[in-house]
């Protein structure tokens, strides 16, 4: 299983949230509250508007999160990655 | 004003997942107005009212969440009102646009034994994928009505039920692993009695919701809690599984409920050329920013411009509110027209009571453009683009996007923008995005920079003007955000989570109503708190201790023997050192726009005997003076009405330091104006103003003196890799504090040796 940070992982492919860096319990709330935990599959859609953010959708809804706060992220390709 | 719920009344709650609509149904069926916007977490706060045609039944709007483990203050307030409120049912609002993020929270409420009712809504936006209600209603055995709140349609439907009193609690018992249930059978037999199934206060617990833990705690079972998970071996895979069963579940209802096609209609949205396009239009780092700026110029322009809203507000002032206050004038002369006591009479009615409600009213066709265009652009939902867009500068200063959305509220009024920061992810961004909102110019302060700007400029870059300020307030609520927030929360960083909302097109009915709304506050404000500020500085104007009225002040002298000349008398000397000592009505009309900033526009009509009458005086003075007055007023104190509500949501320590730093701040920025625009003038005058020049160069030097010691330990401990006992922050704070207080000392000693000169 190779990890990546959300922030450096392949764009529109199914990944699944696999742990968390060291953070805050603020973040890990913020993050749990729009449906980031572990086991979750998500999209990274893109990030190339803005350096700083990045944009994924998590259960058909598409959010921003800083680059900072993704790079806590960490995750695996999903088995059943599709596009 | 609060909702008194009577006991026999049915209590309903209204719970979902953020910018699903909840409000916009809540206002179709209620007759209240809450804020609705095309954002996510807009409603901050929960409102009750009772249904349009039967009182007996009351509905409480309650902010979004997307599950039952709250973390905001506004989350917070939706889990307690669920956990600890008697209600009669729970109305579960999900949109059909993102049903599979919605449903989760469904499960939790049908777990929690609360569901009752599932309303779809905007049912208008995904035509192609009709909702299949007969898999949802089967799946959790509860009434299902599909709706658009937006468009009215099928409103009376979903209401029916609750008149009906047809709504039952629910439960859904979910099944998880062995280890799981065992534990759960295990601990269920400690819980005191709830309305809520233990077996979800139990998940819930597992997954730390803050709310539950405190509960156990409360009930002196957070020990035994923590011995039971031990005992059962639960790890964090188990406690992952809670959730992935609920996804599990949903996946599979989502494949029931939709055909392959329609799900693939449903995520075609995201990757749709058109909204790919706007988004990359709306999200660029290069094209946004200017794009924006661009956008609240021309708010800007349309508003104030004197062939557009200026055009407007000028045949408001003078056709409609002007020919009235004329009427009624000339009527009471005409009455009697040779007694003096009628002339009294007519200027007590047109001058002291409707004069300075009538001039502010002038300014309602400004109020209403700008709040209107305002809510255009939080409907069509750009300004969650433009906070993802300002988030990497809001970050430098500690705080998220998110916050850039509350300020630009702000811009209609402070309170709504203080109540909204409840929405940010830590207390951190709370409390500062909240001291953040009082400098906003609201419509009030924007109302008098647009008087001031039309008299001291002119009427074609009114608007620009206005532009320039309210532009400036938002630069220098950064810059007093981040001195907050390096000096009160340095270890706390900024979190920013934001859903990009679909662009939708903006609503007429409305953006309509928002403005009857606004005017309807607007006029009832006037009528109420400018009435009477201007009736009382009418009065103590136009009286003095010889116990005399002075028929017109202006002229017979009677203003220098006024009540008013001594009450103003001692903040007069206060405001020598940025100008505005020259005259005490400037002091005046300050201290009268404390309970609302409009009433400094009006009162100066008052005071210096019509607009024509403070052209004279301002024309006559350096334009220092009205520059050193525009600085001060924008940000000194937020009125009365904002400052009750700062305490209320963050706490007197914080309010206070935020009123006294923007007191502190906008004299420092007044006198600074004051001395570079009106005090080089001033010394071949009076030859005082070294006093504000002393003490700008001191606080420039001193300035200076903070930043090289910051920068002479962050370059030294680089060299050196060794630890200091003084840290980088510390000498920051020091400098910056010492600073602080060499800057009130001087102020003190100049306004002393000011007042003792004159």
């Amino acid at each position: 299983m190779h990890l990546l940070n959300l922030d450096m992982c392949p764009i529109n492919k199914v990944v699944t949230v696999h742990s968390f860096l060291p953070i805050t319990e603020d973040l890990k709330h913020a993050l749990n509250n729009i449906g980031i935990y572990e086991g979750k599959k998500i999209i990274v859609k893109a990030n190339k508007y803005q350096n700083q953010l990045i944009f994924i959708i998590i259960n058909g809804v598409e959010y921003v999160i800083r680059t900072r706060e993704a790079n806590s992220i960490l995750v695996y390709e999903a088995q059943d990655s599709k596009k | 004003m609060k909702h008194k719920i009577q006991k026999n009344n049915q209590n309903y709650l209204l719970l979902g997942s953020p910018n699903v609509g909840k409000s916009t149904f809540f206002n179709r069926i209620t007759w209240k107005t809450e804020k609705v916007g095309n954002a996510d977490r807009v409603t901050t706060f929960a409102s009750t009212s009772h249904l349009r045609n039967n009182k007996l039944i009351n509905v409480t709007d309650l902010p979004g969440v997307i599950n039952l483990n709250p973390n905001g203050d506004d989350e917070q307030e939706t889990f307690r009102h669920i956990f600890d409120c008697c209600y009669d049912g729970v109305i579960n609002i999900v949109s059909a646009n993102s049903l599979q993020r919605d449903l989760y929270l469904t499960y939790e409420l049908a777990e929690a034994g609360v569901l009752s009712m599932i309303v779809v809504n905007m049912i208008d936006e995904v035509k192609s994928c009709s909702v299949n209600k007969l898999f949802l209603s089967k799946e959790f055995k509860v009434i299902i009505e599909c709706i658009s709140a937006k468009k009215n349609l099928n409103i009376k439907n979903a209401v029916l039920p609750l008149v009906n009193h047809s709504l039952k609690f629910t439960t859904k018992n979910l099944t998880y692993s062995d280890k799981l249930e065992q534990f759960i059978s295990a601990f269920t037999p400690f819980l005191p009695a709830n309305k809520i199934n233990p077996r979800f206060i139990i998940l819930q617990a597992l997954q730390d919701n803050r709310y539950i833990l405190n509960y156990l705690k409360q009930h002196a079972l957070l020990e035994t809690f923590k011995q039971f998970v031990k005992q059962h071996q639960i790890n964090a895979t188990d406690v992952q599984s809670i959730a992935l069963t609920k996804d599990q579940l949903i996946t599979k209802l989502i494949d029931k409920l939709y055909t392959p096609e329609q799900l693939r209609t449903q995520q075609m949205r995201h990757t749709s050329k058109f909204s790919n396009f706007m988004n990359y239009i709306f999200l660029n780092k290069w094209i946004a920013i200017p794009l924006f700026i661009l956008i609240m110029a021309g708010i800007y322009f349309l508003t104030f411009y004197e062939y557009l809203g200026g055009w407007i507000q000028a045949q408001f002032a003078d056709n409609a509110l002007g020919a009235l206050q004329t009427l009624i004038t000339d009527n009471i002369v005409a009455l009697n027209p040779n007694s003096s006591l009628q002339h009294w009479w007519a200027a007590f009615v047109g001058d002291g009571l409707i004069g300075g409600p009538f001039t502010i009213l002038s300014f309602l066709p400004w109020v209403l453009i700008l709040v209107g265009l305002i809510t255009i652009l939080e409907q069509i939902g750009l300004l969650t683009r433009m906070s993802i867009v300002f988030d990497n500068a809001f970050s430098k200063i500690g705080i998220s996007g998110r916050a850039l959305i509350n300020l630009i509220t702000g811009l209609g009024c402070n309170v709504p923008s203080i109540m909204m920061s409840r929405n940010a992810n830590s207390v951190k961004e709370r409390v500062v995005t909240s001291m953040l909102s009082p400098f906003i110019s609201c419509s009030a302060r924007v109302i008098v920079f647009g008087f001031l700007s039309q008299i001291l400029v002119s009427t074609e870059y009114s608007w620009l003007v206005n532009l320039a300020l309210s532009g400036f307030s938002i630069i220098f609520a950064m810059f007093i955000g981040y001195f907050f927030s390096n000096l009160l929360f340095r270890k706390s960083i900024s979190i920013f989570t934001i859903e990009l909302v679909k662009l939708r097109s903006p609503h007429v009915m409305f953006v309509l109503k928002k403005m009857v709304l606004e005017a309807y506050d607007f006029v009832k404000r006037t009528i109420l708190i400018v009435l009477v500020a201007n009736f009382i500085v009418w009065i103590l104007l136009y009286t003095g201790p010889t116990s005399q009225f002075y028929i017109n002040p202006s002229i017979d002298g009677g203003i220098d023997r006024s009540f008013l000349r001594y009450i103003a008398w001692p903040f007069q000397y206060l405001l020598y050192p940025i100008g505005l000592g020259q005259d005490w009505r400037f002091s005046v009309s300050l201290l009268a726009a404390f309970p609302a900033k409009e009433i400094a526009a009006s009162n100066i009509e008052i005071l210096f005997g019509g607009i024509s009458g403070f052209q004279t005086a301002i024309q006559a003075l350096p334009i220092g003076i009205s520059l050193a007055y525009l600085m001060f007023f924008s940000f000194y104190v937020p009125c009365m009405v904002t400052i009750v509500i700062l305490i209320k949501e963050i706490g007197r320590k914080y309010a206070w330091i935020d009123i006294g730093y923007g007191l502190l701040f906008s004299y420092l920025l007044a006198m600074f104006v004051y001395a570079i625009f009106g005090g080089f003038e001033m010394i071949s005058l009076q030859g005082l103003n070294w006093i504000p020049l002393t003490v700008l160069v001191s606080l420039l030097l001193t300035t200076l003196l903070g930043f090289v010691v910051i920068h002479g330990i962050k370059l030294y401990k680089w060299k050196q890799a060794t630890v200091w006992k003084i840290s980088q922050y510390k000498a920051y704070q020091i400098s910056m504090l010492t600073n602080a207080g060499l800057c009130v000392s001087l102020i003190i000693a100049s306004s002393l040796c000011l007042s003792l000169s004159v």
